[in-house]
């Protein structure tokens, strides 16, 4: 890690006046993709909420099934990862290149342990038959059971694609980094990641309790 | 005119915001699954549901800064809500005053149903 | 920053396709996303000239009942999802927003770019699933039909899932380039009503579209492993379906009409030469119809299974929905009061989207009505009721916007005769097709259907002779436009007179937009207050 070499000076794209009017565009921008992705993943608590109306049954059964102690485990690696990452951009603010990294870095393992937990979880189900209606082969009491298993699948999965995506983002900075381009007058590409992966620990923050704890 | 600008605007939050939204976060995760061992009955999804928000509101407020930030960013996102809330009631309040249920079995036609379903086996329901 | 060499624009300051393929000037982004609009327009238009063909008689004339079905389909979804929803926005508003604001590009060129890679993307999976077997679902994808048909659902929806990205790329850029990258002195009411319209219009894209993308992939992954929720017998609810699709397709409508309502504003000042009559009102007004659009949705579904108390509050709300439409028109109207009014060919197609829209319109405040919809749901009515919007409307404002702003994209100007007589078949041609079509439908005949009785055949035959007569229309339209770009005259930085901002730079513009940022003094529509030279 060369932080001892100057960072690079970051060059303000032509149509923007300053480096103020970039980032505050740039934030804007993200904030808006946000706004799709609140309706993205808000229309799939839509359904959630159709099916737990229609067949509360199925969600008092799969409670027992899902393990309450892997989705906890997931939602305190998803929450200091969101520390870590808010952290990495604190110290590009200040210039502190290797912690930066060093966050950065701690951020990406969370996330993959976050995988590795879901894996763990979703190997689990298969195993055990808990498929989509067209796989579904095990017992469950409620007729219906196959509903919850399709749409945990969806909800869960659509969220890990999110982290995957998330981790390729974390990589691509720290290779940046590594370079030297953020530090306290530009960091906006840190800044718009960390918003991102904020929201998908949002939508775990909610994921969680609806499909583990709430029975 | 310049494209390499000098000037310092942005506000470094105090560590010690995250650090304790950090620790706050743990414990109401812990909070949640605790109550969560206990039935409080119709009660049990809107106490999940409010310490989920409590949680949302302090990774939104403090790690995403929309605390400091009183900007249109604010707007767009409280405004996202909101139209995620109109499509949630109409289409639920829809739901909710439907006058019946039909459960598939319920109902019994001698009617051969041209859609072939994905699931097999379900072709006795008709 | 160099000065401009005379003679230099964007077009001919970078040559090769590669320029092109990797270019972030919005103006030539602006440019590929008119040709390929308009090729899905041609594309488009060949299906409903095929279908209209085999409406010619009832009974087999060219096509089977199965394939009949999956014409319709492939109209609907082409005109829809590749040609009316990016039309004006994509090709128009890219071109223009940045000049209209004294920009010198849109916030973020190169999400751009990728949107346009995206459009192009998403047109390839559609047009791979008209080859390998093509949709017969309706451009609705109705479940449990569209969940279990054998025909390509599957790749027509992934298509129009990438499409929906192109759009909120295009929605989240065009606002936050409205926010930030304004030119000093351009307060927002100091801006051209045409750009408050793709505000409105990025501000619905960027709300409903993802509510497509998620019901289209819950489609997708039903087809694929069969979750259930939309299929009943799974256990799930069609109607759940209907909410999700339309939740989105109706503020898309709006997505449609909205650019559409902005280009009229600025053809009726251009080419009355009078200010615009309540100016705020007519900003507002496109805001208004934005968010009342997301309130409005179970008009679709009333005859589905929708609870009776949901039809009402739909009903209710659909009516008010039709109130800010209404304001725009009675505002355009009082603008060419008193005002010097030039017979132009885009101001041609003003006048035809002001009669078009309105009846279009009416005729949408009779389907909100309840009593009314029962009877007229699912007939040819309704068909009638959105082409003369869709077409009458944003067709025509599109045109208009193409004719009025074709010198200063390109430099040159098209055969005004030429434009004259092809409206004259567009026009004739047009009410011909629909017209024709809200008779049959208050008689009775359903959409959709492959076959019908006797009695219509006669309407029937009629309508398929005017998609005759608007083909003509558009085929004299290609030629001189065309004509124009080899053969045309040069026009002027400002052939039209306007004052808008777009028309105090060259034609067609050099790459930075402006020599020098523009600093705006006046108002675009102020003709009371400034004379120009």
């Amino acid at each position: 890690m060369k932080i001892t070499e100057p960072h690079k000076e970051h060059i303000v794209a032509h149509h923007f006046a300053n480096s103020k009017h970039e980032f505050d565009s740039a934030r804007l921008g993200m904030w808006i993709f946000l706004v799709t992705e609140v309706l993205f993943f808000g229309a799939l608590f839509v359904a959630y909420a159709f099916l737990r109306w229609s067949y509360p049954e199925i969600f008092v059964e799969a409670h027992h099934i899902l393990s309450w102690k892997m989705g906890a485990l997931n939602t305190a690696i998803l929450i200091f990862s969101s520390f870590t990452m808010v952290m990495a951009i604190r110290s590009a603010q200040l210039n502190q290149r290797l912690k930066t990294s060093l966050y950065l870095i701690t951020t990406m393992i969370c996330a993959f342990g976050f995988l590795v937990v879901k894996f763990f979880e979703y190997s689990a189900k298969i195993h055990h038959g808990y498929l989509p209606a067209k796989y579904f082969v095990a017992h469950g009491a409620s007729e219906y059971l196959h509903l919850f298993f399709g749409l945990y699948f969806t909800m869960t999965g659509l969220h890990g694609i999110h982290v995957l995506v998330g981790i390729g983002l974390i990589i691509w900075l720290l290779l940046r980094n590594r370079k030297g381009h953020f530090y306290s007058n530009y960091y906006t590409p840190l800044e718009m990641v960390g918003l991102y992966w904020h929201f998908v620990d949002l939508v775990w923050i909610f994921l969680f309790p609806l499909f583990y704890l709430v029975g | 005119m310049s494209n390499h600008d000098h000037s310092d605007h942005h506000f470094i939050v105090p560590a010690r915001y995250y650090v304790a939204t950090l620790l706050s976060l743990l414990v109401l995760t812990i909070i949640t699954v605790v109550v969560a061992q206990y039935n409080f009955g119709g009660w049990n999804l809107p106490i999940a549901l409010l310490v989920a928000v409590i949680k949302a509101g302090l990774v939104i407020n403090i790690f995403m800064g929309l605390r400091w930030n009183r900007t249109f960013d604010r707007i767009a996102f409280l405004g996202s809500l909101v139209f995620l809330f109109i499509f949630f009631l109409f289409s639920f309040s829809d739901e909710l005053l439907r006058p019946y249920r039909n459960p598939i079995e319920a109902v019994h036609h001698d009617i051969k149903s041209p859609v072939k379903p994905l699931v097999k086996g379900a072709e006795h329901h008709e | 920053m160099s000065e401009s060499v005379p003679g230099t624009n964007y077009i001919n300051a970078v040559s090769g396709i590669k320029s092109w393929l990797t270019t972030l000037d919005h103006k030539r982004i602006g440019i590929m996303y008119l040709l390929f609009i308009a090729i899905s327009f041609g594309l488009g238009g060949f299906f409903a000239l095929a279908l209209r063909l085999e409406l010619l008689n009832p009974g087999q004339l060219i096509v089977s009942a199965k394939q009949y079905n999956q014409l319709f389909t492939l109209h609907g979804a082409v005109m829809v999802f590749l040609f009316i929803v990016p039309s004006i926005p994509a090709s128009l508003g890219n071109f223009l927003l940045p000049i209209q604001l004294g920009a010198k590009d849109v916030a973020f060129p190169r999400l751009n770019l990728a949107s346009l890679y995206l459009y192009v993307f998403g047109a390839a999976f559609c047009v791979y699933s008209m080859v390998s077997g093509a949709a017969d679902t309706g451009w609705t994808f109705y479940t449990p039909y569209s969940s279990t048909t054998d025909t390509s659902v599957i790749s027509m929806t992934l298509g129009a899932f990438i499409l929906g990205f192109s759009s909120i790329f295009t929605g989240i850029n065009f606002i936050v380039t409205v926010h930030k990258m304004r030119a000093p002195g351009m307060s927002w009411f100091k801006l051209p009503l045409f750009t408050w319209s793709l505000y409105a219009t990025a501000i619905i894209q960027v709300l409903a579209t993802p509510v497509l993308g998620i019901t289209l992939l819950l489609l997708v992954v039903e087809r694929l492993v069969g979750i259930g929720i939309f299929d009943p017998a799974l256990g799930g609810d069609p109607v759940l379906f209907q909410h999700f699709f339309w939740f989105y397709s109706h503020p898309a409508v709006y997505i449609m009409i909205l650019p559409a309502m902005g280009v009229m504003s600025e053809l009726v000042t251009t080419f009355s030469k009078k200010n615009i009559f309540g100016y705020k009102m007519v900003a507002f007004s496109s805001i208004a119809i934005a968010v009342i659009s997301f309130l409005v949705w179970g008009h679709h579904l009333y005859v589905s299974g929708q609870s009776d108390y949901a039809d009402m509050i739909f009903s209710f709300l659909t009516y008010l929905v039709a109130i800010p439409s209404a304001v725009k028109v009675f505002n355009w109207i009082a603008t060419l009061y008193n005002g010097e009014i030039e017979l132009k060919a885009p101001f041609l197609y003003f006048i035809a989207f002001l009669f078009l829209f309105t009846i279009g319109g009416f005729t949408g405040i009779m389907l909100a009505s309840l009593s009314l919809d029962v009877h007229l749901h699912d007939t040819y009515f309704v068909v009638a009721h959105f082409h003369y919007v869709m077409m009458g409307g944003t067709v025509m404002a599109f045109l208009g916007g193409i004719h009025y702003w074709w010198p200063k994209m390109f430099g040159k100007m098209y055969s005004e005769k030429a434009a004259v007589v092809a409206w004259f078949f567009i026009m004739a041609g047009f009410n011909m097709v629909f017209f024709t079509q809200f008779i049959l439908g208050t008689k009775g005949m359903p959409r959709r259907y492959y076959s019908y009785l006797d009695q219509f055949q006669p309407l029937h035959a009629f309508s398929t002779v005017g998609t005759w007569v608007l083909t003509v229309g558009f085929l004299i339209m290609a030629f001189y436009l065309v004509e124009s770009l080899l053969n045309g005259e040069p026009a002027g930085d400002n052939p039209w007179g306007s004052l808008g901002l777009e028309w105090t730079t060259q034609s067609p513009p050099i790459t930075e937009n402006f020599a020098d940022t523009p600093h705006i003094i006046h108002g675009p529509y102020d003709y009371d207050k400034v004379k120009l030279s």
